[in-house]
């Protein structure tokens, strides 16, 4: 009886249909049976060969794919923008001659060696890789050269890596003078919190004090000048590299301080929303701004000694005699420093202090935040705060694991923002961001304000009985009646 | 109906697989697999997991089958290459022995270079160059060879296997016999063709071959020759017209003759010396543009051009009487060649022969360059040799660099040398002519009789 069940058992598995093959075993072994019985091969029968022939005959039930592959979109989109990149730019055809407009002379601008800084990136296996690096040059040449942009410097700032698309974010920085991009299309400033201030400043380096912005409340400390301190440079973004360019806002104290609370990924749209709670005054464009002040002031370097800096105009200034160090020594930190101003906790590079009033003590009157003072500009990266567990900040990269090889790449990479690196090889140097734009730092969400009052409970009333009014005299009531 | 299957069963049994079993065997077991098994796409997966045999579990079977053991050999050399070297075991005692110190030795950026050339589209492309950077280094490194410096030349390709050619000097050159009397002297090592010592090896990280130096008689016979290298350096390589060597020899003419031809530097970095044009480097030499450098004016030959007697410098018989001059005539042609200035640019070499059809005859260097936009910053621009293809030179602002990978053989109409006349049989004094020779006198007639 038990070899009974066992057959009825066996039979019932093999006759299991599949899903994915469209058949049972059973089904298939009766096939491939009847295809020995009818083909009475002369010759000894491979089954697997049968097998498979057996397959490839039946018909299949399943929903067959469609002929035509439905094209993705979005890669598509990608290609054509980075096709776009080669050559020289399209121009508009006038409609009265038939002949292309005559392009403007190309702008003059300065940009570092962008295939030297992808070369040393892919010898020490980070960054974008080449092809993209040639495609980021590409990029960072229309940028420089657009006559109506007429930046005076581009620099590729990095790659942020959003939920349903990226970005590319370019760094530039204006000539003296010129109009505030007027060739590219500002991103949608948020509802109500984007302080005046950003849409009324025109780009010139000087700019106004921190005291121009005449919207800003006593309390709110105002945002620094365009052209100084966290806003020295503008941003321009795309999605594509060749695509269309979005210029980021400039950011603000609040913004950068609101960034800090929170810990999210960016979406890839710019008009996203970023945080309820803790609130976040502005959108995406705004949030992914703060974060580039964030990683740029914490990241941005240079190998030591490269710059110096100029007492008069307080600027950097690229020494003549740096002596490149042969790579290797180039991947421990101090042979690197920062060339961004420290962002302080306010929220700016430079602390902004209320007027003091007169008889007020200077410590007694500031807060916490006023009397920070932060590292040096061209501070040495060595001096960086550890991680806990006296972890350095920067870990070494290497191109070679032989010391004995001549001519090789030496970097560092962040363990505080990971995905910002810099390296160099032979003279040619850069440091990159390509990450999520989250900090390796302990987070923990801001927990929910407390439950509010549901009323002021000085204003209940009182378990205590007030005193009894004294009841009128008896005589006046006598009287009344 | 039951005679049926009962048919059909016998048939099975009798039925043969390719495996051995008959058919109604193998379903059999298939089943008895499919059932113990319970397999999850148990259709799906009927071929590879039940009806075909695992493969047997053989150490020896590789990941990635060599075509031979030559070329399973040349893979490990190359991959050798990579990594720390492997600690040698002394067989005795079971202790690594110590490596000897690192020569000290100075070398250009190979691995650079070879993204100069990646970026003009020519060389090796950068893996091979990246291979080439080691093989510079391992040899450079090595103790017992005694290298100077060393520069990665290029890549002859053969018929049967290639060549890899390092040009080095060496801490202490090799001595190098006379030349026999009556023949032009060789050129010492240090001078002239002998500069520099190249090494060759069939595969990068395989065992290096030091070529011998190059004598004139050499060079001479391999201007006759057009041949194509095997790949093994004692191959026979001509007997008419007679090359005095083997392939070494010949390769190390060719390796002559290419470099002295297609090696270059931008115009301005050296400085010659008047008087023994010695070159000297230039301080205030500045690097031009990187797509002014695609102009063959821009470039000028590095090394001294090989006169037709086979040597740098002609050497010039002294006269038989060494206070009166010469008479006219005493020095041949290949003697009182001038050739070209030291450093001479590229522009003034002669342009190659007119073939049918080109309007003019065409240049014998062709401009490389890296971006089909002018504007582009930091483009690595060369020049590349029509007259022995395959030699390239490139520049990126101070960073050149000069390669060679190619054949061997010079772009040129190559006509073999026709055979020699016949020999005479004999001397032709000796042939007797048509003259009658005097009649002799007839005997006087005698007083006698």
């Amino acid at each position: 009886m038990a070899a009974a069940d066992a057959v009825v058992q066996a039979l019932a598995y093999l006759q299991v249909h599949s899903a994915n093959d469209g058949t049972s075993m059973y089904d298939h072994l009766v096939k491939l049976v009847n295809k020995v019985l009818e083909d009475q091969p002369s010759k000894a029968v491979d089954l697997l060969e049968a097998s498979l022939l057996v397959k490839k005959s039946t018909f299949d039930a399943k929903e067959s794919s469609p002929l035509v592959p439905v094209p993705v979109v979005p890669d598509a989109t990608q290609t054509a923008a980075a096709v776009s990149l080669f050559g020289d730019p399209e121009l508009p055809i006038n409609r009265q001659t038939g002949e292309p407009y005559p392009a403007d002379p190309p702008n003059e601008f300065e940009c570092e060696n962008m295939s030297g800084a992808s070369m040393v990136l892919d010898c020490l296996g980070v960054g974008l890789g080449r092809e993209v690096g040639l495609n980021v040059a590409l990029a960072a040449k229309r940028i420089g050269e657009d006559p109506k942009l007429a930046v005076k410097s581009v620099r590729f700032f990095g790659k942020f890596m959003g939920l349903y698309a990226d970005y590319y974010v370019f760094e530039v920085a204006f000539k003296e003078g010129a109009k505030a991009a007027e060739g590219v299309a500002a991103a949608a400033p948020a509802a109500a919190d984007t302080p005046a201030a950003e849409g009324q400043a025109p780009a010139a380096a000087s700019g106004t004090g921190p005291a121009g912005s005449a919207s800003a409340a006593p309390e709110e400390v105002p945002p620094e000048a365009p052209g100084t301190g966290a806003n020295k440079f503008t941003y321009l973004v795309c999605s594509a590299l060749g695509g269309p360019l979005t210029r980021l806002p400039n950011v603000t104290p609040a913004q950068v301080k609101a960034s800090r609370r929170i810990k999210k990924l960016l979406t890839g749209r710019l008009t996203s929303h970023v945080s309820t709670y803790p609130a976040f005054p502005g959108n995406e464009a705004n949030y992914l701004r703060a974060l580039i002040a964030r990683i740029g002031a914490a990241t941005v370097v240079a190998p030591t000694d490269f710059y110096g800096l100029n007492d008069e105009t307080e600027e950097l200034e690229a020494a003549e005699d740096w002596e490149p160090p042969p790579g290797r020594e180039l991947a421990v930190p101090s042979a690197w420093v920062h060339v961004r101003p420290h962002l302080k906790s306010q929220g700016r590079c430079e602390v902004f202090k209320r007027e003091l009033p007169e008889d007020a003590d200077e410590d007694e009157f500031y807060n916490e935040d006023e009397l920070e003072e932060g590292p040096d500009l061209l501070a040495s990266l060595e001096e960086d705060a550890q991680l806990p567990g006296e972890q350095a900040a920067w870990t070494p990269l290497y191109s070679s694991s032989s010391e004995a090889v001549k001519k090789q790449a030496g970097g560092l990479r962040s363990l505080v923002w990971p995905g910002a690196v810099c390296g160099g090889r032979e003279g040619v140097w850069t440091c990159v961001y390509v990450g999520w734009g989250v900090k390796n730092a302990p987070f923990v969400p801001l927990p929910p304000p407390p439950v509010a009052a549901e009323f002021d409970w000085a204003a209940v009333e009182t378990q205590e009985l007030e005193l009894k009014p004294v009841p009128p005299p008896e005589d006046e009531e006598e009287a009344e009646d | 109906m039951a005679a049926d299957i009962g048919q059909a069963l016998a048939y099975l049994r009798k039925c043969k697989t390719t495996k051995g079993n008959s058919v109604y065997d193998e379903l059999a077991l298939a089943l008895a697999k499919v059932l113990e098994d319970r397999p999850v796409n148990a259709v799906e997966a009927l071929e590879t997991a039940v009806l075909s045999t695992p493969p047997a579990a053989s150490l020896t079977v590789p990941l990635v089958p060599a075509t031979s053991a030559a070329a399973a050999a040349k893979a490990v050399a190359t991959a050798a290459l990579f990594g720390e070297p492997a600690e040698v075991l002394d067989p005795e005692s079971g202790e690594p022995i110590e490596p000897d110190a690192p020569n000290d030795f100075e070398c250009e950026d190979v691995e650079g270079d070879g993204n100069l050339f990646d970026a003009l589209g020519v060389g090796l492309g950068r893996p091979e160059m990246q291979a080439a950077m080691l093989a510079v280094k391992k040899l450079g490194e090595d103790a017992k060879r005694g290298v100077a410096t060393v520069r990665f030349f290029g890549k002859f390709f053969g018929t049967q296997a290639d060549y890899y050619v390092f040009e080095t000097t060496l801490k202490d050159n090799p001595d190098m016999p006379e030349a026999p009397e009556g023949t032009v002297p060789y050129e010492p090592y240090g001078e002239g063709v002998n500069a520099y010592i190249y090494f060759v090896s069939n595969t990068l990280g395989g065992p290096l071959t030091q070529l011998p130096y190059v004598t004139p008689d050499q060079l001479k016979a391999s201007r006759l020759l057009h041949r194509f290298l095997t790949g093994r350096l004692d191959a026979p390589v001509s007997a008419y017209p007679a090359f005095p060597g083997k392939e070494a020899e010949y390769l190390r003419t060719l390796i002559a003759r290419i470099s002295s031809a297609t090696v270059c530097c931008p115009v301005g970095f050296f400085l010659a010396d008047e008087d023994s044009a010695e070159l000297s480097p230039n301080d205030e030499w500045e690097p031009l543009k990187g797509r002014e450098m695609g102009l063959p004016v821009n470039w000028a030959h590095r090394y001294p051009h090989i006169k037709d007697q086979g040597r740098t410098v002609t050497y010039k018989r002294d006269p038989p009487d060494e206070e009166e001059e010469p008479e006219k005539n005493f020095w041949t042609a290949e003697e009182m060649e001038e050739g070209p200035a030291p450093l001479s640019p590229l522009d003034q070499d002669n342009p190659l022969a007119l073939r049918d059809g080109d309007p003019v005859p065409p240049p014998a260097w062709s401009p490389l360059h890296a971006s089909a936009s002018v504007t582009t910053r930091n483009q690595v621009a060369g020049v590349r040799s029509n007259r022995w293809p395959g030699a390239v030179c490139a520049c990126a602002g101070r960073h050149f660099a000069s390669l060679y990978v190619g054949w061997g053989l010079k772009a040129v109409n190559f006509t073999p040398a026709p055979p020699p006349p016949p020999a005479a049989q004999w001397a032709e004094p000796l042939l007797e002519s048509n003259e009658l020779p005097p009649k002799p006198a007839p005997p006087e007639e005698d007083e006698d009789e």
